[in-house]
């Protein structure tokens, strides 16, 4: 009879069926997210909300990367907060997929409609393969874009006007880095001072200087981000595409008035 | 009551209870392995830098070791401790971590020490946990959630409950963890824990504690590799939490440390951790009590002691430095230890200190910190006193 607790835990435990390994992470921004996400998630996608790790506790931050780490595929659909830039930094040997927040095919259409044929396009390091994407698309659409890859903050004030000269526009990749405080406003004050419009992640950053603010459709973003996931946890091919129609521009009325750009609606 | 006789039938079922649960997270690691389970590192650096530390030692020669009497002072830069943490997936629930800390390194490392390593495996009933190993003890709230220094705004921990009952409390042994969640946020999580336990100190069957300089002799030296008795320690808390609100708890720990099983230390504590807005408040208190040592009895004329004592840090952001945050803080404490029954001779030790902190980035932060110590401790001949004030500064990377 002494032996009953112990024995009896262990052969419970030991012929409970162990889960299966999730195949797919998909790390959204926050718990609201996560559990919409849950709701519609196949059984072998994790969610995950970015902002619930404390990324400064190297005890926490080894947790959650060892469980990246043991997935198939980690879909990023975090908005903000650096997260893909993050993930492709520290997770290791696994491929990251980032949804970009906003759909970049209306940047792109707007470039074109401009007459801007060269457009420099901004992003820290860990955004490669989001920039290799959008060049692509913008190439098909006639649009050429220079990368600016910024390794560390002290770097931009040097990359950024040997990109300038070349390009029609900038547009920055959506990175807190790069979006907050002092690169933000140093983006505005080169761009501006050389009337070139600069194109920014999200209609907040329009009063700060941006001439264009590219808002997705938050709820879009996050069913195509769970529909991603899903079909690769059954074993559908990478999507070669993680961007999700809608969403809107929002456009610096008085800058396109003064540089005299045509923006939909007009200027008035 | 003698532990041995009273205690010997609940001792081989919590033993069998214990060798059951780590059987089975062991088993349940093994039946799904993560196909070429990958280990993340990550770990931090705390670099100290003593700016101005004098401290007034005073003492008979035979219990101060080589440490000399009068004023002590000390500048300089000392690299405190390198953690390495290793933390892998041995299957969809079931993780493996371990902490490599090197402390005092120089030329050579003065200590290195495996903090923890442990099994944590989820298992099948609610939110239930076992973790299994060299574990961290859910003794009150500092231990398991503010030892790192990357995980705290003050430079030195609270000194008496880490330089003489010797943070972090880490053995060997099992803990089951479950959470139950009540309304409006709050939850309940429960602990229990069967470990090796306490030990007497080496070289020695009759002694728990010596009287000495704090950190000469911490509890931790007795926390040893295996058990030195027949006796399983046994513990646990019951916490209640919300986030955004806090936290309040209770501990309780159980355990023989003399290889015939009749010393018994036991520990109690209480935590509050407070957290409205960025307001950061924890008090702990902290109760013990200790039968048959001979160590002590040098001091406190009877081998049954025990300390009462807590201590209360508060932190609120003061300032921003582009864009950064300088979070101030100040810390109290206030323990004293003597016969059980009272009596003249008493172990007393107070420390105020208060300072500032700022996270300049995810990885590095710097931290400002004076403190003030007293700590006196009778012995046969005359009292070991020690009457201190450090100003120092420090800089902890994470990576």
């Amino acid at each position: 009879m002494t032996r009953a607790p112990g024995l009896l835990v262990a052969a419970f435990l030991a012929l409970a069926p162990p889960a299966a390994a999730a195949k797919v992470i998909l790390i959204v921004a926050d718990e609201k997210q996560a559990a919409a996400a849950s709701a519609r998630a196949a059984k072998d996608v994790r969610v995950t909300a970015f902002d619930r790790v404390d990324r400064a506790d190297p005890i926490e931050k080894g947790r959650f990367l060892a469980s990246l780490q043991a997935s198939d595929l980690v879909v990023s659909a975090a908005a903000g907060g650096g997260a893909c830039g993050w993930l492709n930094h520290e997770v290791d040997g696994v491929p990251v997929e980032c949804i970009t927040p906003y759909d970049a095919g209306q940047v792109v259409a707007f470039a074109r409609s401009a007459g801007w044929r060269r457009v420099a396009l901004v992003h820290m390091s860990g955004y490669e393969k989001v920039f290799g994407r959008l060049r692509a698309r913008a190439r098909a659409a006639g649009v050429e874009l220079i990368a600016v890859r910024i390794d560390k903050l002290r770097d931009l004030p040097e990359a950024l006007p040997r990109a300038l000269p070349a390009a029609q526009a900038v547009w920055i990749l959506e990175s807190p880095a790069l979006t907050e405080g002092a690169a933000f406003e140093y983006l505005v004050k080169s761009t501006l001072s050389k009337q070139i419009p600069l194109l920014a992640p999200g209609a907040e950053l329009v009063p700060r200087g941006a001439f264009l603010g590219a808002e997705g459709d938050r709820a879009a973003i996050l069913r195509h981000a769970v529909d991603a996931a899903n079909a690769a946890s059954a074993g559908a091919a990478p999507a070669d595409d993680y961007e999700v129609p809608g969403g809107r521009l929002v456009f610096n009325k008085v800058l396109a008035r003064r540089w005299g750009i045509s923006i939909p609606g007009g200027t008035r | 009551m003698a532990a041995g006789a009273a205690g010997a039938y609940p001792r081989t079922n919590m033993r069998r209870l214990l060798a059951g649960l780590t059987a089975a997270a062991v088993a349940t690691a093994l039946l799904a392995p993560a196909a070429g389970a990958k280990v993340a590192f990550t770990g931090y650096g705390s670099l100290i830098m003593p700016v101005d530390s004098q401290i007034q030692v005073r003492g008979p020669a035979a219990v101060l070791g080589g440490t000399p009497e009068g004023n002590l002072v000390s500048r300089g830069f000392r690299l405190d401790a390198v953690g390495l943490f290793a933390t892998t997936k041995v299957s969809e629930d079931v993780d493996f971590l371990m902490d490599l800390t090197f402390r005092n390194v120089g030329n050579t490392v003065g200590q290195t020490r495996i903090q923890y390593a442990y099994l944590d495996a989820a298992l099948p009933w609610g939110e239930a946990r076992l973790q299994a190993g060299r574990v961290n003890l859910p003794f009150n709230y500092y231990n398991s959630r503010r030892f790192y220094p990357f995980q705290r705004v003050e430079i030195s921990a609270p000194i008496y409950v880490s330089a003489i009952l010797g943070l972090p409390i880490a053995d060997a042994g099992a803990v089951l963890t479950r959470r139950f969640e009540l309304e409006n946020g709050w939850g309940l999580d429960a602990r229990a824990y069967a470990v090796n336990g306490y030990g007497s100190v080496a070289g020695s069957t009759g002694t728990l504690r010596n009287p000495s300089l704090p950190g000469g002799f911490a509890l931790s030296g007795n926390l040893g590799a295996g058990n030195n008795n027949k006796d399983i320690a046994f513990g646990g808390q019951l916490a209640f939490s919300r986030s955004g609100a806090g936290e309040v708890g209770a501990s309780y720990y159980r355990g023989a440390w003399d290889q015939q099983n009749r010393r018994i230390l036991q520990m109690a504590g209480a935590h509050v951790h407070w957290t409205p807005g960025e307001f950061d408040l924890l008090a702990e208190y902290l109760h013990l009590h200790a039968t048959g040592d001979e160590g002590m009895a040098q001091s406190l004329r009877s081998q049954s002691w025990s300390t009462h004592g807590a201590f209360v840090t508060a932190s609120h952001p003061l300032f921003t430095v582009r864009g950064r945050k300088v979070v101030g803080w100040g810390h109290a404490e206030n323990y004293h230890t003597s016969r059980a029954g009272g009596g003249s001779g008493r172990e007393v030790m107070r420390s105020f200190s208060g300072g500032a902190h700022m996270a300049v980035n995810d990885n590095v932060s710097v931290k400002g910190e004076a403190l003030y110590l007293f700590y006196a401790i009778p012995t046969t001949t005359k009292s070991i006193i020690l009457d201190g004030r450090v100003v120092q500064a420090s800089v902890v990377i994470t990576f």
